[in-house]
């Protein structure tokens, strides 16, 4: 077998490790926006409670994570594909972290500038909506592509329930032919290809926010 | 007894103040404040650092709360903190040192958000309104920049201008020249002067002595949370009826 070959036939689970990306990014960003958001504002019992969730998600390694979702919940009449849980999993992980770029956003945020929207009358939705935020997601960019990254490569521990992704692909390859050295590293230049672009769109938007005018 | 002072008695008082005391923790900030302002008058806040004038007006604007006395705004109580949109402090205009635009909005967009959130108008109209301003201002050319593209001088007066656009019935100023270059202390107090020529109700916490000068109708000198004296600026500055305004005089002047 070729080492192209090799490739070709790990990113036959191509399809799998990025369908696990994009609903993994759509549990992860809202996760992020509305948890470090409501620990933004929170106080007393609220805050224990929303820091509670976060801490869980981000505390807990994410193979264990894996595991109880999807082999002990079902002991409890709960059964989740192994898609959803993968997704699930991974997206509420690197939610857990992003919410805490989200916090830490906003909490940097010049003071005035939550006054200055007070001192204009505005409802605190709107200082929120119209004045912090579009500052604050500035800030999250580089953040927020690392923790992307991080749920590429992530889901590599999928293939551990089940699923066929590109590292079950690999493990399959090895198993038909021994060629550790062509197969691994296959496995790695195949990650870095899916990774790289995220990399490069990062740039790409940490370039367009650095020429927009700021104080 | 604070407005004694001033004649008209037949105008409508825009802020009366009454025994207003704030604490942070066990340190008082404000000791028993009295203070009457009356529609369209020019009051200048003075007092060494420390002394309570910021945390004063920023109690009329509603950005700090104070724990007991009264506050009202045309008759209307505020309480200790904003409420909803009957709040009478949604009638103030605010001006800060360091002039708290809005870096991710052009100079017209931040004048013209509050009036929007506000549906005040069609955008087209805001748009025309807010460009008057910023021409009253003499910074209309800048519209479309950004607050970093511009001097802290002109940031300042389009900070004057994003209040200017709510159509605030009380404009306060919050050491509005402070943390500005020397060079262009001028041109903000020119606009400064100018606005108060308009009639508007301004109370002024400022180093300024010759703006207080200039367009007070009354100074008021405060020193460790109280106030301490309030006079005519004439009066104020040849006379000081106090040794600690005449201290401070003294090293300002």
């Amino acid at each position: 077998m070729s080492f192209f070959a090799i490739l070709l036939g790990i990113f036959e689970g191509f399809r799998v490790t990025f369908s696990i990306v994009v609903v993994g990014l759509c549990y992860a960003v809202p996760f992020a926006f509305c948890f470090g958001i409501l620990q933004y504002f929170s106080k007393g019992p609220l805050y224990v409670a929303v820091t509670a969730i976060i801490e869980f998600w981000r505390s807990s390694p994410v193979v264990i994570l894996l595991f109880v979702f999807y082999y002990s919940l079902p002991a409890f009449g709960i059964t989740m594909s192994a898609f959803t849980v993968g997704s699930l999993v991974l997206g509420l992980n690197t939610g857990g972290y992003a919410s805490q770029a989200v916090r830490a956003a906003l909490q940097s945020l010049d003071r005035g500038q939550y006054e200055a929207g007070v001192a204009l009358g505005l409802p605190r939705f709107q200082i929120l909506w119209s004045i912090e935020l579009p500052q604050a997601v500035v800030s999250m960019v580089p953040t927020f592509i690392n923790l992307w990254i991080q749920l590429i490569k992530g889901t590599a521990l999928v293939s551990l329930i089940t699923m066929v992704d590109m590292t079950a692909r690999a493990k399959e390859i090895a198993q038909i032919e021994y060629n550790p050295v062509g197969i691994y590293s296959g496995l790695l230049l195949a990650y870095l290809i899916i990774c790289y672009p995220v990399t490069i769109f990062g740039r790409w938007v940490e370039g367009r926010n650095s020429q927009e005018k700021r104080a | 007894m604070c407005s004694s002072i001033t004649d008209k008695t037949e105008v409508q008082n825009a802020v009366t103040i009454s025994e207003l005391s704030k604490f942070y923790g066990e340190f008082e900030a404000l000791k028993h404040i009295d203070l009457e302002v009356t529609q369209g008058e020019r009051v200048v806040v003075c007092g060494p650092s420390g002394s309570g004038k910021s945390t004063l007006i920023r109690c009329i604007n509603g950005l700090e709360t104070f724990q007991s006395g009264g506050l009202e705004i045309f008759g209307e109580a505020a309480g200790g903190k904003r409420n909803g949109k009957t709040d009478p402090r949604h009638k103030t205009g605010m001006v800060f040192q360091n002039f708290n635009l809005f870096p991710h909005m052009t100079v017209l967009d931040n004048c013209t958000l509050s009036p929007r959130k506000h549906k005040r108008g069609t955008r087209d109209k805001l748009d025309a309104l807010a460009l008057e301003v910023l021409d009253k201002v003499k910074i209309k050319d800048q519209a479309d920049k950004y607050p970093s593209q511009l001097s802290g001088g002109q940031q300042q007066r389009v900070a004057i201008a994003r209040a200017l656009c709510m159509e605030p019935e009380i404009l306060l100023f919050d050491e509005p020249t402070s943390a500005l270059d020397p060079e262009m202390i001028n041109e903000v107090l020119d606009v400064m002067v100018q606005v108060a020529n308009e009639g508007n109700t301004m109370i002024c916490v400022t180093h300024e002595m010759g703006f207080a000068r200039k367009v007070a109708d009354r100074v008021v000198f405060m020193d460790a949370g109280e106030i301490v004296e309030i006079a005519k600026p004439e009066d104020f500055f040849s006379t000081p009826k106090t040794d600690r305004a005449a201290e401070f005089l003294s090293q300002v002047l």
